[in-house]
């Protein structure tokens, strides 16, 4: 979600390498300092209306970690999700457990997943796609005009074997990402629509990710309130987590 | 530029159609001014008091149709069960919090109470967390089974009851080591009324590699020692997780047959183990991510009752007078009189279940030497908002079980409904069938808010 103001404006019109993009989205995803930002989520399913969650966000990434603590609705609040390098718990206020487990989790049930809130390791993840679809052509998406390639899965432990991405011509910037299935379905679109400058980086400020399963499902992100002031150490520890929730 | 409140109105009124593309990326302006004016303040904090209540109020109807019940049972059972939690939260960090819990049942007509939790948290410069008061803790490790968890005062269960667990009376601190580990103490207070009987119990938590793991254990005057280590950890594509406790001796009296009469023992150099491990992974079905998950689990106990216990149905004499607990309705009608409540009904005699429920040492779950479980769950079953999930236990000894199938659908704004199959199986006189084998159907069904 974090981008580089850094990029090769230059080479704009000269199609880059699929592996030079993929790298260049992850370098971009890392932040230098802590960030704290607050989160609306805005859940949509077909038939049953809208549903709004809050959430508090802070991520670090010199170590990998971040916290995610949901704050509205009340049904949700006080559940909470907390990465620290490999080891992701997620908190769940009724039963009062931490569950210890090696992979991420949809946040509050909704189509976003704890992964859109942290570093991407893309380049640990996928590569280039064989053929055609690998290499990145010109396309647009309303009046941005981007580069679309395909990337294949490296490692069975991904959610998605296959994605397509679509990044800015002029700032690279992660624009729109459709995972696909193993066997072909179109599993999930997410777009990337607004970035905002943060101590010379860029923090993807409106997302919206579109369940392509189960039509009519989407969730709209907002993030707001971006800070980048050092984050206590004692943020990042279960105690903290549990004493905001109950 | 859109402003950001426009264009998420915008976009919401796309909502329901297909995505228009040409509207999300209408303005070629993908990156934004940043916005002025941060709240100054830590995030962290509330800037005033803050009072939030939140609850679950849950209908149970039950219909069984079982035989061989040891008790009367009703065939049928209707209960509203409501849990409020009131949260209050100071600028300075420290907070109370209180959840209550009212339980009705329709037949026959009672209303009783409970305080499940009440506790004041408290932390000194985020470095030592301290909660006071009955509370619910993170201790031990596992689904079904936590052998290690020395400190909660109700275990878990197949599946969950409706309401809130009961909390344990006591002080806990907590210091956290970043996010490499963390030190806890906890010292239950119920019951405590002089030095000597104060217990406490300790906990170091750690991660290393790609497990988390812990040793605990508690200390008390004339009370055997206790070590336990359980850990959990990502393997093969496995979540595996586990624990082991070692006691030195008896940690509370034991029933015991002897010379024809039920006896009271306990045995401070009997030393004993207790074990549990589990294995889960979720699997990707239909094109869909960990839409289907499977858990194992088992548990080990080397002092566990063998099958005759329960299954001696000769009416012996008691060693000591125990006990019997009085009917709930008799203790509130004598309460809301203002007359004393009675201990109990003495009873002299009887078969070995009735000396270890009134001796409070049948622990459903954990009264054989082994047990094994497992549960399965399939998200998106029927509708996108459905789970599919089955859970069984069996008690390896004595071979009786039970098991629930049943769905859970939960709308978007708290409302759940939640139908259930139960089985019991079992021979006459053994642990999951005491209440009838048979069948039972239930449904729940409540809202969250």
């Amino acid at each position: 979600m974090i981008h580089t103001l850094i990029l090769p404006i230059l080479l704009a019109s000269e199609p880059p390498t699929a592996a030079r993009l993929l790298d260049s989205l992850e370098q971009q995803s890392r932040l230098r300092s802590d960030a704290t930002a607050t989160v609306r989520l805005t859940q949509t399913k077909a038939g049953q209306g809208a549903r709004a969650f809050a959430l508090r966000w802070f991520r670090r990434d010199s170590d990998e970690s971040f916290v995610i603590l949901m704050d509205a609705p009340e049904a949700e609040r006080g559940n909470g999700y907390l990465r620290s390098g490999d080891h992701f718990w997620m908190y769940r206020r009724n039963t009062r457990t931490f569950q210890h487990v090696n992979r991420d989790e949809s946040i509050g049930g909704t189509d976003a997943r704890g992964d859109d809130f942290e570093t991407r390791k893309l380049t640990e993840l996928y590569a280039q796609a064989d053929g055609k679809a690998g290499m990145p052509v010109s396309d647009t998406l309303g009046k941005v005009p981007a580069w679309r390639f395909e990337v294949k899965a490296k490692v069975r432990d991904v959610d998605y074997p296959r994605k397509v991405y679509w990044v800015s011509r002029d700032g690279w910037q992660l624009l729109k990402e459709q995972a696909w299935s193993s066997t072909g379905t179109l599993m999930q679109t997410a777009y990337y629509l607004k970035y905002q400058p943060v101590e010379g980086r860029l923090v993807a400020t409106r997302m919206l990710f579109v369940d392509e399963f189960e039509k009519g499902n989407r969730t709209m992100v907002e993030v707001d309130q971006i800070r980048t002031d050092k984050i206590p150490d004692a943020h990042f520890t279960k105690a903290w987590l549990e004493s905001q929730s109950k | 530029m859109i402003p950001a409140t426009l264009g998420f109105l915008l976009l919401g009124g796309l909502w329901g159609q297909d995505i228009d593309e040409d509207a999300l990326f209408g303005d070629s302006t993908v990156v934004e001014t940043p916005s002025v004016g941060w709240p100054a303040g830590r995030m962290d904090s509330a800037k005033a008091v803050e009072v939030r209540f939140g609850g679950v109020l849950d209908a149970v109807g039950q219909a069984s149709w079982k035989e061989g019940s040891l008790s009367p049972q009703a065939d049928g059972l209707s209960r509203l069960v409501g849990t409020g939690t009131l949260d209050v939260r100071l600028p300075s960090g420290a907070r109370a919090l209180t959840i209550l819990e009212l339980d009705h049942e329709g037949t026959p007509d009672t209303t009783s109470w409970a305080l499940r939790e009440m506790f004041l948290d408290v932390s000194v410069a985020d470095r030592v967390w301290l909660r006071a008061g009955k509370q619910v803790l993170q201790w031990g490790r596992g689904m079904l089974w936590t052998p290690t968890d020395l400190v909660n005062v109700e275990g878990r269960t197949l599946i969950d009851r409706p309401g809130a667990r009961e909390g344990a009376t006591g002080l806990k601190v907590q210091v956290p080591f970043g996010t490499r580990g963390s030190l806890s103490a906890f010292a239950p207070l119920r019951g405590v009324d002089a030095a000597e009987s104060l217990m406490v119990a300790v906990r170091a938590e750690m991660v290393l590699g790609t497990g988390e793991f812990a040793v605990s254990s508690r200390f008390r005057r004339d009370v055997p020692w206790a070590l336990g280590f359980d850990g959990s950890a990502g393997l093969w594509g496995l979540d595996v997780q586990g624990g082991v406790l070692w006691l030195s001796g008896d940690p509370q009296p034991r029933a015991v047959l002897r010379q024809g009469a039920w006896h009271l023992e306990q045995d401070d150099t009997r030393a004993q183990v207790r074990a549990s491990g589990g294995l889960g992974r979720a699997f990707r079905i239909g094109d869909v991510p960990d839409r289907l998950r499977i858990d194992l689990e088992g548990f080990w106990q080397s002092e566990g009752y063998g099958s005759e216990v329960l299954k001696d149905a000769v009416r012996r004499p008691f060693a000591d007078t125990v006990w019997q607990p009085l009917d709930r309705r008799l203790v509130d009608g004598a309460r809301s009189m203002g007359f004393p409540i009675p201990r109990g009904i003495p009873t002299a005699s009887g078969d070995g279940l009735t000396f270890l429920a009134a001796q409070g040492l049948f622990e459903p779950n954990r009264h054989g030497p082994l047990y094994l479980g497992g549960m399965a769950s399939l998200a998106k079953f029927l509708v996108p908002d459905m789970v599919l999930s089955v859970q069984g236990v069996t008690s390896v000894e004595d071979g009786s079980g039970a098991g629930a199938l049943g769905t859970r659908w939960e709308s978007l704004h708290g409302f759940h409904l939640q139908p259930l199959l139960w089985v019991f199986w079992g021979d006459p006189r053994t642990e999951y069938v005491l209440d009838g084998r048979g069948v039972a159907v239930e449904l729940r069904s409540g809202i969250r808010f």
